[in-house]
């Protein structure tokens, strides 16, 4: 066991310094520094003019649990569980139909597609949605001129409209991890549940299912983490009243000039997504 | 070959299977077969890949849709019913065990798909793996188990549900030869002891004519011939079956004339054969093949046995392999003849003859077969 001698060992961790070294080096500086910073901050106070004042103190976590701030934090995990839900409900099928997709080309042209909009940036994408569902938008001046309505719909300016926002956003993100385990999957193993009595339901359930379950945990991850802090989307497409943490946290920093208690949100925010995703893992890791 | 005290367990009537190939165009993997095979018979479908074996068991497991024709289970028409719904179960290629289950819960799966109670399953699994001597392993994931424990979950598996046929889609494909043939016995032992009807597809000629009660070999999608392995080897109807189970040299003549017992071959290289027709008389003139086996010929440098039919010729191989030694004689006019003989006797050299010795090749009328595709 013990032989290794001495200057191997020494070229192993020379070439582990190597490997992970940059990546570490760059998370450290612009990962956890800021983070740390974030932190510290949250137990500072603000001055008048939105100066830090160095006084350790737990105020700012009293006060997330304001009534009002845990409406806020209630309505983004409602919004965030929902997207990913929708986001899971449609990826599903398409990403099985891509998997059993027997020609490779018209499964690879699909894949592409999915990954187009990620050429335009995020900003213009979410602006195009306020034009598409705006009162002088293509789907109102559809409708109005087939005469099924009257007055234009309120599309846009509301929670379905963030909804809407939040889905389109993510979605690739929860395809592709949902296609590369369904992919994997072995297709015999649902005629075996076939011939084994199952009717498409049950080897759905008891079969496609848990094994799709990498993929569905992955998938579920990356929609739920990004649409929990979302800002852009609810800024952009939301009314007045939709308002989740992410837009909180960004008028604590930027409006209100109020660092230390944006701080304590973000700390929150973040411990809150560490805890559901534990969770979910562990979880998923029984079903696997 | 009638069996008249068996009842028929699966019926195929004027079977076809089409199906459109990425260029559009039509293929017929199945063309209008007709098949019984009957209750309590170890049956296998026999031919060489894309004959339309594995497409006819995925029919009669309903995995696959018949283009037209008729299945008929225990005289029920079972054509137009789901796969879920049919009284039979598969064993599959690559076993198709699910990874995320152990054993038991495998093997438990189609009793739990079809609500049976808990104690019954329990019992009953219990008693399928030890049938397939798995009791052990009950707990174990697939993974942890080696091929030939994973080939008996999936048979376990299948069993467990009391099928009224088990069907079976090349099951040792994946396993070493020596496990293989352990598996064969294993297999053999399994269904005399569950006394159902096995259908069993195999591209592994010498697998089909040790397991099977009755073989039909099929080619390009039609049935040749359905017969016992004895009756297959022994008596091809066409050249297609003699080249596919075991070896045989054919030697392409033309009919001379019959006699009550015997029909006359001339050879295109001069000679002429005698081969016993069983009153059957072939039209002089006729185009044949005659089909003999390697190990019916004799062969030596000496004085020719007393039987109707002697050559001479001209060793130009020979192959040793431990059993048997291959003689690879040239006749008169071009034609090349195998012949095998066993090694009874050790004698020191590999070979009684030597290559380019001038020897005799001599069989007898009954041994040869005459084809006339």
């Amino acid at each position: 066991m013990a032989t290794p001698s001495a200057p191997l060992r020494k070229q192993d961790r020379l070439q582990l310094g190597i490997l992970v070294g940059p990546t570490a080096l760059y998370l450290l500086i612009f990962f956890v520094l800021p983070l740390l910073i974030v932190v510290i901050y949250s137990f500072l106070r603000r001055g008048i003019y939105g100066q830090l004042i160095w006084e350790f103190n737990l105020d700012n976590y009293v006060r997330v649990f304001d009534r009002l701030y845990l409406i806020i934090l209630w309505r983004s995990l409602l919004f965030a569980l929902g997207t990913t839900l929708i986001c899971l409900l449609v990826s599903f099928p398409f990403a099985y139909y891509l998997a059993r997709l027997e020609n490779k080309r018209l499964r690879n042209l699909l894949l592409i597609l999915v990954m187009v909009p990620f050429w335009t940036n995020f900003l213009v994408r979410t602006y195009a949605w306020r034009v598409i569902l705006g009162t002088d938008g293509p789907i109102n001046g559809f409708l109005l001129w087939t005469g099924v309505i009257r007055e234009p719909l309120p599309l846009i300016f509301n929670d379905g409209a963030v909804m809407v926002g939040l889905v389109y956003g993510y979605l690739p993100f929860m395809v592709l991890p949902l296609f590369a385990a369904i992919d994997r999957i072995d297709f015999s193993l649902m005629e075996a549940a076939h011939d084994l009595y199952a009717n498409g339901a049950r080897a759905f359930l008891h079969v496609l299912l848990p094994l799709s379950m990498p993929g569905i945990i992955a998938g579920s991850i990356l929609v739920f983490i990004p649409t929990l802090g979302a800002f852009v989307t609810p800024d952009l497409l939301g009314g007045a009243r939709t308002v989740m943490i992410g837009n909180l946290i960004q008028s604590q920093f930027l409006t209100a000039r109020d660092w230390p208690f944006g701080s304590a949100f973000s700390v929150l925010l973040m411990v809150a997504v560490l805890g559901a995703t534990l969770i979910y893992f562990r979880k998923g890791g029984r079903t696997l | 070959m009638s069996q008249p005290n068996r009842q028929a367990a699966v019926v195929l009537r004027d079977l076809v299977k089409e199906y459109v190939d990425p260029n559009g165009e039509i293929v017929t993997a199945v063309n209008s077969i007709n098949l019984t095979i009957y209750d309590e018979e170890f049956f296998s479908l026999l031919g060489p890949s894309g004959c339309g074996k594995t497409t006819t068991l995925r029919m009669i497991a309903g995995l696959e849709i018949p283009t037209r024709g008729s299945i008929t289970l225990f005289d029920e028409d079972v054509t137009d019913r789901p796969a879920y719904k049919r009284p039979v179960n598969t064993v599959f290629q690559r076993y198709a065990l699910f990874p995320h289950m152990n054993v038991r819960d495998n093997v438990s799966f189609g009793l739990r798909m079809q609500r049976v109670p808990k104690s019954e399953i329990d019992d009953r699994v219990q008693e399928v793996l030890r049938l397939v001597r798995l009791e052990r392993m009950g707990d174990r994931r697939p993974s942890q188990l080696s091929g030939g424990q994973q080939q008996r979950v999936a048979l376990a598996r299948a069993l467990v549900n009391n099928p009224e046929v088990l069907l079976l889609d090349e099951p040792l494909g994946a396993l070493d030869l020596k496990l293989r043939q352990a598996m064969q016995e294993e297999l053999k032992r399994i269904q005399r002891e569950v006394g159902i009807c096995f259908i069993y597809v195999t591209h592994d000629q010498e697998e089909a004519l040790t397991m099977s009660d009755r073989i039909a070999v099929m080619n390009e999608g039609n049935i040749l011939q359905v017969d016992t392995p004895y009756d297959l080897y022994e008596e091809p109807k066409t050249r297609f079956v003699a080249d596919f189970i075991g070896e045989t040299n054919f030697l392409v003549g033309t009919v001379l004339e019959n006699d009550p017992e015997l029909t006359h071959v001339r050879l295109d290289s001069d000679q002429i054969a005698h081969v016993t027709n069983e009153g059957k008389h072939y039209p002089v003139g006729e185009r044949v093949t005659l089909a003999i086996r390697p190990e019916k010929i004799f062969l030596g440098a000496g004085t020719p046995p007393d039987v109707r039919n002697v050559f001479t010729g001209t060793v130009r191989n020979i192959v040793y392999f431990g059993t048997d030694t291959y003689y690879d004689v040239e006749l008169p006019g071009g034609v090349r003849i195998t012949a095998r003989q066993q090694n009874q006797d050790y004698t020191g050299t590999a070979a009684v003859v030597a290559v380019n010795d001038a020897v005799y090749v001599a069989w007898r009328s009954h041994n040869a077969s005459l084809l006339t595709e």
